[in-house]
């Protein structure tokens, strides 16, 4: 074996590595809602995430791909289907040496991931068949066409937007789809008072919450430093560093921030906090010095905790606050490049130009800031779109009465937690002999 | 003002339950006219005196009626004290009952007396229920053994809660400090207030576990400065105004008061004599009356608009002005909060 192959099996091993980290993300997505959404949909909001991910492969596969990184134009991709094709097909990936299967199963866990945080909208209240409709189109039709735009050879791409790992292409985009759904979807029963304010909806298991937070975070190894596809250079070690610093700087400042505006600290405040840095520094993390991953990390960690109060005082229920965490943080994150994108990181990436703070200009500001307004534009009117049309065709949501039962025994017929919630496990009533 | 004197001295004359409910809603129509920053004290004064007033009227037609009923046999001694905001002299138009009834008895007599006391204690708390005052959600009514019983077994229960020290025990104390004569034989109540005040003091212990319990709730103030409102549920966006630095101000006088032996039982005489001792450097203490006459303009103001929901103060309902006001007197609840829990010997 020369240095050459041993290079190429190191590199597809460490790509296969990260996928198996970011579709682990799948289990982390389930516990993280599961624990923050309520005992009676527990077995609904864990399970989805398989019947998610399972949709995200089978349309992945046949068409998102292809779309998203097959040959075409600036807009999308239109060859490659089925993953058919040679090194010319899929050329907006020829920069990785390691084998398409391997390329395709890595931009999966990207696809799946964007797909659940998506679903964090539809939380408690929708109906089984929208996670089948939904979950193909957004498969095909949204989100390969974002990632074509930013890395398939799409306008983005080419006017040097820099998002190394997805703050945009995959998190914001999941989060605008969260947005339009919970709007159109509307609060779930109880959430609000006549008077519009609201009441807390307290997830049932905290330390699920927690447990869902550090696989995520543990998965973001995968997400972000497999990024570099390669492990020849060690890059992969300096993106793991920028991305673990802002993750801890999230949590701390998360929690700074709930003590300081709510007088208390937290915990699933903290947990959202590592996760909107973690989102944040999802774009940054290869063009950044460390210590504007600690700002980065922090500032998204703060804001996002922010944003969740403000979003459930304008009257909109986001169960697990999927447009704070991965859009307010997928927006930050990605024009944080604009300001600290540093020009020796910048010239190892070869993407775009230096941030302002390096004397780079506004150019690269501006260019983060049209991809996050394209791809926002974009993502919400065709969710809207889509959404729209299932609500006034086979409607979104579930009977009042389903949603009081819980859809675990409404969409299942079994529960979560049987010994809980099933009268057939209550215990009988003892009868004096 | 003087209409307002002349007001209180006729509702003493009242003769039934139904005069006096018709008295309790004047006075908040009267108030809300009335109410301005600069006559902030004397109007505290009226409005004290004439929760004092309608209690004692309740008290006597309570007396009355079991006297009517030939139910047991009345003490030879007895008074009934009101505690909480009523005891301390510092209530708003609406607030909840916090009463209870003391009594000495030949040993012998002791049943046949709780009975009276018990029938006398259970039609008061239903007047004062028609007249406006809400029953005592913890419970802290004549009705209840724990406040409304012997001197012998009074003393007792005292003795139980200073050696116990749980956090309970230490409630109960904290609420007792407030116990201020309304009908009936007063040197009673006062006597036993201050052997509380003066068992307490001695003990070191408890002084310091008080001092602990002063920290709670915390003022909500966040560390720059920005007001901690309901997140949640119907009072979102609202701030609970007895949490919000008024009732930790409360505590802590009380606690200094009792650290130095002051058996005062309202608000005002206790901030007076702890001011005259220098138990208080004199620009807190000045920050503190300032604090106090806040809370209660604001309590005052908006508890007449709203009778079911008086303990809660939308935020932005407030003026600019009693924004800026609230926000300085949580400063101080704060710092008198550190201040106490220094003396009481500091974090554990």
């Amino acid at each position: 074996m020369d240095g050459k192959m041993l290079a190429a099996g190191l590199d597809a091993l460490w790509v296969m590595v990260s996928a198996v980290l970011v579709i682990g993300m799948q289990a982390g997505f389930a516990l993280l809602e599961a624990g923050s959404t309520r005992m009676k949909n527990s077995g609904h909001v864990a399970g989805k995430q398989i019947l998610s991910f399972a949709i995200a492969s089978l349309a992945f596969w046949a068409f998102g791909f292809a779309i998203a990184f097959g040959e075409g134009n600036r807009l999308m991709g239109t060859d490659g289907w089925f993953l058919k094709g040679d090194e010319k097909t899929f050329a907006s990936l020829s920069w990785a040496n390691v084998p398409l299967a391997l390329k395709f199963l890595f931009q999966l866990g990207f696809a799946g991931v964007s797909l659940a945080i998506a679903w964090g909208g539809f939380a408690e209240r929708a109906k089984l068949s929208v996670y089948f409709l939904f979950g193909t189109i957004f498969t095909i039709a949204i989100y390969p066409v974002i990632g074509h735009w930013v890395w398939g050879g799409g306008w983005l791409g080419e006017i040097g937007m820099q998002d190394f790992a997805g703050s945009t292409v995959v998190h914001l985009q999941g989060a605008i789809a969260a947005l339009v759904a919970t709007v159109l979807l509307g609060p779930r029963i109880g959430k609000f008072n006549k008077d519009k304010t609201p009441n807390v909806i307290p997830g049932h298991n905290q330390v699920y919450t927690v447990i869902g937070g550090l696989i995520l975070w543990i998965g973001w190894f995968g997400f972000n430093a497999g990024s570099t596809m390669a492990v020849g250079d060690g890059f992969f070690g300096y993106v793991a560093l920028t991305t673990n610093l802002a993750a801890a700087a999230g949590a701390v400042a998360a929690l700074v921030t709930a003590k300081i505006m709510v007088g208390k600290a937290d915990i699933p405040a903290m947990v959202n906090g590592v996760l909107a840095a973690l989102v944040a520094i999802t774009a940054a993390c290869a063009f950044v010095e460390p210590w504007a991953a600690v700002v980065i990390g922090a500032a998204a960690g703060s804001l996002t905790f922010w944003t969740s109060i403000y979003f459930e005082r304008k009257g909109i229920d986001d169960p697990i606050y999927a447009f704070s965490v991965h859009g307010i943080a997928g927006i930050i994150g990605t024009i944080s490049t604009g300001f600290f994108a540093s020009p020796r990181l910048v010239e190892i990436t070869g993407i775009g130009k230096a941030g302002l703070v390096y004397g780079g200009g506004f150019h690269q500001l501006i260019v983060q800031t049209a991809g996050v307004l394209g791809a926002s534009v974009y993502v919400a009117i065709v969710s809207f779109v889509v959404l729209f049309v299932l609500k006034k065709t086979i409607g979104l949501r579930v009977t009042a009465e389903q949603e009081i039962s819980g859809l675990d025994i409404s969409e299942h017929g079994s529960y979560g937690y049987p010994e809980q919630l099933d009268p057939a496990y209550q215990p009988k009533p003892m009868v004096q002999q | 003002m003087e209409s307002l004197y002349e007001w209180v001295k006729q509702l003493e004359e009242a003769q039934t339950i139904g005069e006096l409910r018709l008295y309790h809603d004047e006075l908040a129509r009267r108030l809300r006219y009335q109410l301005r920053w600069e006559e902030l004290e004397a109007i505290s004064e009226i409005v004290a005196d004439a929760h004092d007033a309608m209690m004692r009227r309740v008290f006597c037609l309570a007396e009355q009626e079991t006297l009517r009923a030939i139910a047991g046999v009345r003490p030879r001694s007895w008074c009934w004290y009101a505690m909480g905001s009523i005891g301390r002299r510092e209530p708003t138009v609406w607030t909840d009952q916090d009463h209870g009834i003391l009594f000495a008895c030949a040993e012998q007599e002791e049943q046949q007396c709780y009975e009276f006391i018990r029938h006398m204690a259970a039609v008061g708390t239903n007047y004062l229920h028609e007249i406006g005052y809400p029953y005592c959600s913890g419970y802290v009514m004549a009705t209840n053994k724990r406040w409304g019983q012997s001197l012998c077994d009074w003393k007792q229960q005292i003795k139980m809660y200073i050696s116990g020290c749980l956090p309970n025990d230490i409630r109960f104390l904290f609420i007792a400090m407030d116990m201020r004569p309304i009908y009936g034989d007063s040197e009673l109540v006062a006597d036993s207030r201050r052997t509380l005040f003066r068992s307490t003091n001695e003990k070191a212990q408890l002084l310091r576990q008080m001092g602990e319990h002063v920290m709670f709730p915390s003022v909500p103030l966040g560390w720059i400065g920005n007001v901690q409102m309901e997140r949640w549920g119907p009072h979102s966006g609202a701030i609970h105004m007895k949490h919000s630095g008024y009732v930790q101000i409360v505590n802590a006088l009380k606690w200094l008061a009792c650290a130095a032996n002051i058996s005062a039982a309202t608000t005002w005489e206790r901030w007076r004599e702890i001011t005259n001792k220098k138990l208080l450097p004199l620009p807190l203490a000045e920050e503190v009356r300032d604090a106090l006459l806040t809370y209660y303009y604001i309590r005052i103001k908006y508890a007449t608009e709203a009778a079911n929901e008086r303990d809660y103060v939308l935020w932005r309902a407030l003026e600019t002005n009693e924004r800026t006001r609230l926000k300085k007197a949580m400063k101080t609840a704060k710092k008198l909060q550190r201040l106490v829990l220094r003396r009481a010997g500091g974090i554990r």
